[in-house]
């Protein structure tokens, strides 16, 4: 094992649990990538203020199983999206609670880190794909805010997008 | 799912690219996702191919701008009424004022194309389209500058415009073009035949456009008038002018000398636009000439 394969940096989750992982695992977020370059092999841990312990602890399971990828090439964001594939793996990893689901995909919003937040949010277009308003606002808990009148009329003022 | 925020809502929108069935129903959850789907998805951007979904779509903003009127007149009609009579009276009156209503202007607001639908909606959907693409509708022929003005008025954000091959599309429509779209970028007019001189110098007025086709348009070529081409392109980086054999020399150079940014001009391969392509680099050796067939 080289030496820089061995270096670790210490992070803190808000409820003040350290992780202690390899740099190249905390690597592919993008911040903490950029903020390991800017400051230097620290010995200090590093406080992640919007991550909690049972997020980080899941997040960093997806980075250690990533940590040999290759980090995405910048390019257009669309059409990444639209040809991101979810693997088995990631599938797996991604049966969770919806809560959990949405913390994963905040924490990876949050750390930068662009295959997990896609992957994320595929996985909640996959759950939203082919439902009425109303199974959606159930999958999802959300209040409706329209009156039926609204919601009806929303359907009407959109129809033309549908056969354009 | 209420917490995740709109940039998040944002990003998984995206995976629905062309399922609007999908987006339709994401719109109609609640007011945060309309917002989000409305604005960066559904009323993005209006491209055409039926004209009946065209006239559908213009219908939609017709209407919404007829419900605006509506509604600020029947504010003010309360408060004169209410000022007029006291409060009693404001029930009668008001119906009063609704039948003499139908004998008002408002006959002259027929939907052609469509049938009037029935709902009140006054949400600003016409704020949101940031690109009108007319390229490949159908039946262009029945495309008039009043159908096009009128919907231009609601689109006051747009930022590309695609007129291709709308043939039928006068100077009159182009004259009003950069008060009704004040931010557009990018403009083709490439194939609008009946464009005439005059509209070089409604499409200067455009502030911030960078990039411009007026590939065969014969007749802005004709010369009459004393109208010189030498406006100023402040923005302009991009511009093509395709298959126009009876381009001057004169008026192209001009347009290309008064683009500060102008960076490429795009000719088709021949004769004239080879010649055309010699002069513009003497006169403008930055600018890069592509010739296409």
């Amino acid at each position: 094992m080289s030496a820089s394969e061995a270096k670790k940096i210490t992070l803190k989750s808000c409820d003040d649990i350290e992780f202690k992982v390899d740099i190249r695992v905390a690597s592919r977020s993008i911040l903490l990538k950029n903020m390991i370059e800017d400051v230097g092999e620290t010995d200090q841990s590093i406080p992640l203020p919007n991550v909690n312990e049972r997020v980080l602890k899941k997040v960093l399971e997806w980075c250690e199983h990533h940590k040999d990828d290759p980090q995405p090439a910048i390019e257009d964001s669309d059409t990444r999206r639209r040809n991101t594939e979810i693997d088995d793996w990631n599938k797996k990893f991604l049966e969770v609670e919806q809560d959990m689901l949405f913390e994963i995909i905040l924490a990876a919003n949050y750390l930068d880190i662009k295959q997990l937040l896609d992957i994320g949010c595929k996985t909640v277009a996959n759950m939203i794909k082919g439902k009425t308003p109303e199974q959606i606002r159930e999958t999802f808990n959300i209040q409706n805010d329209f009156t039926p009148e609204e919601e009806e009329q929303i359907r009407k003022e959109n129809e033309w997008a549908e056969d354009r | 799912m209420q917490e995740l925020p709109a940039e998040i809502l944002f990003m998984i929108f995206s995976h629905f690219s062309d399922l609007y069935s999908d987006l339709i129903s994401c719109a109609q959850v609640n007011r945060v996702w309309h917002a989000v789907v409305i604005k960066f998805y559904l009323w993005h951007t209006a491209r055409f191919y039926s004209f009946s979904t065209f006239m559908h779509f213009r219908d939609v903003l017709a209407r919404i701008k007829w419900n605006k009127r509506q509604r600020a007149r029947n504010n003010w009609r309360r408060i004169v009424m209410q000022s007029v009579n006291g409060n009693s009276k404001v029930n009668i009156d008001a119906t009063r004022a609704n039948e003499m209503e139908s004998e008002d202007d408002d006959s002259q607001w027929t939907f052609d194309g469509c049938n009037p639908t029935s709902f009140h909606s006054t949400f600003p959907y016409g704020a949101c389209v940031k690109v009108l693409d007319l390229s490949n509708l159908q039946s262009k022929n029945k495309l008039t500058d009043y159908m096009l003005d009128s919907l231009f008025e609601s689109l006051p954000n747009l930022i590309e415009l695609d007129l291709y091959n709308c043939y039928t599309v006068t100077d009159k429509l182009i004259k009003r073009l950069p008060s009704r779209c004040s931010k557009l970028r990018v403009l083709n007019v490439c194939g609008c035949s009946n464009l005439s001189r005059k509209c070089i110098k409604y499409i200067s007025r455009i502030l911030y456009l960078e990039r411009l086709n007026i590939g065969l348009c014969p007749l802005m070529w004709v010369e009459k008038l004393s109208i010189e081409f030498d406006y100023h392109w402040s923005e302009l980086v991009m511009f093509e002018l395709k298959n126009s054999p009876f381009a001057r020399e004169k008026d192209v150079l001009n347009i290309v000398i008064h683009s500060p940014k102008l960076k490429e001009v795009v000719l088709t391969m021949d004769i004239s636009g080879i010649s055309l392509a010699r002069e513009i680099k003497r006169a403008a050796p930055q600018v890069n000439v592509v010739l296409r067939r």
